[in-house]
């Protein structure tokens, strides 16, 4: 069973890298896929299909870097890296912005191997303080970042929160988009054609990028590995919460509003999720991510060997999803750089409407058009572009006090 | 005063939009698909039913489980407590829309809307 383990985790690494690189794909959609091709692998052990959707998963969220700040083009989990990643872009700091984000995953991991022992025994216990409090959580959460903006703009990014929350509102309760696709849409419109639109209008040119990923203080690394760590515990544990809501509610409480540090965080958060979904399910027997939901409905019961057979996939898959980030991101410079910045924005976003109609047909394309539309007004008014993460929060905030629509 | 013009735009177009696809939302209507035709394939997939209720029953705290069929099969639906209040639930012929889950290895139907027929 060993050989079979070990090669289905390298074929997931590798659908990772592959799906990874394909702008706006999310690991949920990918596990999907994995889904409908279960009758191919009947005659496989469960644990190498199960190897396989996380060795993919954890894959994709580091891969996820490369178009999310060379292309701007986002997925759920790196929406917020586009400003931060885009910032280093644009000073010519491309490819040190993937190196922070591969740094943080790798942290985290770390991280995650010493304090397991206690992360298992503490889970059940936050859970359970957590789960009653969700609602009001949350709140506190959208609070903060909404009062953190200055001035008038505290209106703004509440009129920001309200517009992206009652989007997520119409769309989540409705029928108009199969469920597997509606955040396609949502995320692409907020947070990738709308930086695009921005990019396009200011005229935006590549600048010369830098060729080695710069030198990063081993500070830098272990503070923002810890922010993403405990960022990652709040999002593997309370549903509801994304890796995006966690990082700027750690980014906010912090202060920090260091690009690199958030970056290193941001990487860590995606690979502490995937971690902390895997320990929940363990732990407390729920699931708390696309990836968790898949391996109880494959495995059954998930016991302690199961759990430490997929912490050994994660720690392979992270070692090779880390040199691949970079080595892929080396080559997608060069692409990137032979090409005119707005070919690319302008291909994009072709690409990401073209998949918009095939992934959720005329309907999505109408939840795209609106939520670009709000996705432009965080940049134009300047408030946080991650208030458009409400699209998610509002729902779950109603969902949490009871009040369905 | 171009950002501004912009911004003002981008405002009214998202408050449109928003005003277009409420109600869009609330009158789309998905097409009906026979429940013989559910299969494990459409399990997360949100779909259309119609037929009679077969039977009907309430949890202690207020969920609904009904069997409906139409003239090709039959299929579990759950209404959590939620989404129950919402609905007369006392009609014999009724059109849910929901999403098709596997519970204990049969398909079953999570409802979101039910309409009266």
């Amino acid at each position: 069973m060993f050989l079979e383990i070990l090669l289905f985790t390298l074929a997931g690494i590798f659908g990772g890298i592959v799906a990874g690189l394909i702008p706006g794909i999310h690991t949920n959609t990918l596990i999907l896929i994995v889904f409908n091709l279960l009758p191919l692998l009947a005659g496989f052990p469960v644990q190498a299909v199960v190897a396989l959707i996380v060795s993919m998963a954890i894959t994709s969220t580091l891969v996820d870097f490369i178009p999310s700040i060379f292309l701007n083009a986002p997925s759920e989990d790196t929406a917020l890296s586009i400003l931060p990643g885009h910032r280093l872009l644009l000073e010519g700091k491309g490819l040190e912005a993937v190196f922070l984000s591969v740094i943080g995953g790798i942290g985290v991991i770390l991280l995650f191997i010493f304090l397991s022992p206690l992360m298992v025994k503490s889970l059940p216990i936050i859970y359970s303080f957590a789960k009653p409090r969700m609602a009001w959580l949350l709140l506190a959460v959208v609070g903060v970042m909404i009062l953190t903006e200055k001035g008038r703009k505290k209106l703004w990014g509440l009129l920001m929160f309200l517009l992206a929350g009652i989007l997520g509102l119409i769309t989540l309760n409705s029928t108009l988009m199969q469920p597997d696709f509606v955040f396609f849409p949502l995320f692409t419109g907020m947070f990738g054609i709308s930086s695009l639109i921005i990019s396009l209008k200011d005229k935006t040119s590549l600048p010369q990028q830098m060729k080695d990923f710069g030198v990063v203080r081993k500070s830098l690394a272990l503070i923002g590995s810890i922010k993403g760590f405990f960022a990652g515990l709040l999002v593997g544990i309370l549903p509801g919460l994304g890796s995006a809501q966690a990082g700027t509610l750690v980014q906010t409480i912090t202060r920090k509003e260091d690009n690199r540090e958030f970056l290193v965080s941001l990487g860590g958060i995606n690979t502490a999720n995937a971690l902390f979904a895997i320990t929940a399910l363990y732990t407390i027997g729920r699931p708390r991510s696309g990836a968790a939901v898949a391996i109880e409905k494959i495995l059954g019961n998930f016991g302690f060997n199961d759990f430490i057979m997929l912490i050994a996939v994660s720690l392979i898959a992270v070692g090779i999803a880390a040199i691949a980030t970079l080595f892929l991101s080396r080559k997608f410079l060069i692409l990137v750089e032979k090409i005119p910045y707005n070919k690319i924005s302008i291909s994009i976003l072709s690409l990401l409407l073209v998949l918009t109609i095939i992934f959720t047909g005329p309907m999505g394309l109408l939840v795209l058009v609106v939520s670009t539309a709000i996705g432009l007004v965080a940049p134009l008014t300047g408030v946080k572009r991650s208030l458009g993460m409400a699209v998610i929060i509002l729902p779950v905030i109603f969902f949490y006090l009871g009040i369905n629509l | 005063m171009e950002e501004k013009f912009i911004r003002n735009i981008s405002i009214i177009s998202s408050i449109a939009g928003l005003a277009v696809l409420f109600f869009i939302s609330k009158s789309f209507q998905l097409n009906q698909t026979d429940i013989v035709k559910l299969g494990y394939e459409d399990v997360g997939k949100i779909v259309r039913v119609c037929g009679e209720v077969s039977s009907n029953y309430s949890s202690k705290t207020g969920h609904r489980f009904l069997k409906l069929k139409d003239s090709t099969g039959s299929i579990n639906i759950v209404i959590f407590n939620t989404t129950a209040k919402k609905f007369n639930l006392n009609s014999d012929s009724i059109c849910v829309v929901g999403t098709i889950d596997e519970y204990e290895n049969r398909l079953e139907m999570i409802a979101k809307d039910v309409k009266v027929m």
